[in-house]
């Protein structure tokens, strides 16, 4: 249903994309009528060419179609482990003092046998200590655990669909305005480099996030760079 | 002023950031460490334990001043159902606040 909906927002957006082509591709100023003639027909040549680059990419029409697989996941919740682990410990300060305060504050007072409210303060502190080197334990480990990065999340996994996009999208991307298309190095690049195996990992769903965003600026600059060209070969 | 205002460089039109599909962060719930939640709450009754003790156990005459070890019991006992409890509403909290900003309600 969405990527519906996107598809025809994009199919649309295509449109005045064709329109504003013609109309924003000369300079604004200083424009001699041979420049914008020239403009024009390089502009209608390149229709359906622009008609093709206006559709959304491969990996954008991915992202639409299963867009779980490039959520971002969300923080582990790790303040409240780290609140139980510090009143853990401080519990634990409380009960070690419980076990010192009979010789401390001398309540024995020189008698034989150990008076009963020393020896409850001594078991009650004992009792406090194990309890919260226990919990403190347990709530480190607990704290550890959601520290350590997940190496196994699943929203992350790429299946060969989505690697053959991720390969041959930036080539989609490119604008063939030009009939003779230079070699350039950001092309070579991307096509020599191999394709990447499925690591679920961060980095290839960030790869993947950034990849579009990379095809789009090198269009962009390329779309540039040929409009200085011609403008310089029109006079 | 016309100057100023950069010409459209590229005729690609991408799909917008409102035209992608909104994807909630994804978050995996862990576990709570219900054993050690269970401590904090022992050492809390521990803590209350120790504020009644000497009443109950006797050790405290009824209307007289506090003795040290009477004194020592309530303070500490005090300060200990304190902080667990203090520890046990924190902990609340924050799971509820993470939960209010990343969890799945449905």
């Amino acid at each position: 249903m969405t990527a519906t909906s996107t598809a025809s927002n994009s199919a649309a957006s295509a449109g005045t994309g064709s329109n504003s082509a013609g109309s924003t591709g000369t300079p604004s100023t200083g424009t001699p009528s041979t420049d914008t003639e020239s403009t024009r027909t390089e502009s209608t040549g390149a229709a359906a060419a622009a008609k093709e680059e206006t559709a959304p990419t491969g990996a954008w029409m991915a992202h639409a179609a299963d867009p779980a697989r490039f959520a971002i996941p969300a923080p582990a919740p790790v303040l409240a482990p780290y609140l139980g682990l510090v009143t853990s410990v401080l519990c634990a300060l409380g009960g070690g003092w419980l076990l010192l305060a009979p010789y401390a504050l001398d309540i024995r007072r020189g008698a034989a046998k150990l008076p009963r409210a020393a020896a409850v303060d001594l078991e009650t502190g004992a009792a406090i200590v194990a309890v919260a080197l226990l919990s403190a334990i347990l709530f480190a480990v607990a704290l550890f655990s959601r520290l350590r990065p997940q190496d196994d999340v699943t929203e992350f996994e790429i299946d060969e669909q989505s690697v053959q996009a991720r390969t041959f999208e930036p080539e989609s991307a490119e604008p063939d305005v030009d009939p003779d298309p230079e070699p350039e190095p950001e092309s070579d690049t991307k096509s020599t480099e191999p394709p990447a195996t499925a690591i679920p990992n961060s980095s290839s769903a960030l790869r993947d996030l950034l990849t579009p965003l990379v095809a789009a600026l090198a269009a962009d600059l390329r779309s540039q760079e040929h409009g200085d060209q011609g403008r310089r070969q029109e006079p | 002023m016309s100057a100023n205002v950069p010409a459209q460089r590229c005729d690609r039109i991408e799909p917008g950031r409102a035209d992608l599909p909104s994807v909630p962060p994804v978050a995996p719930r862990p576990k709570a460490p219900v054993t050690a939640l269970t401590g904090l709450f022992l050492i809390a009754l521990l803590g209350g334990w120790l504020i009644a003790a000497p009443f109950l156990l006797g050790d405290q005459a009824r209307g007289a001043a506090w003795t040290a070890a009477t004194r020592t019991d309530v303070a500490t006992g005090a300060a200990v159902a304190g902080i667990a409890i203090l520890g046990l509403f924190g902990y609340l909290a924050a799971a509820i606040t993470w939960l209010a900003r990343y969890g799945r309600w449905q």
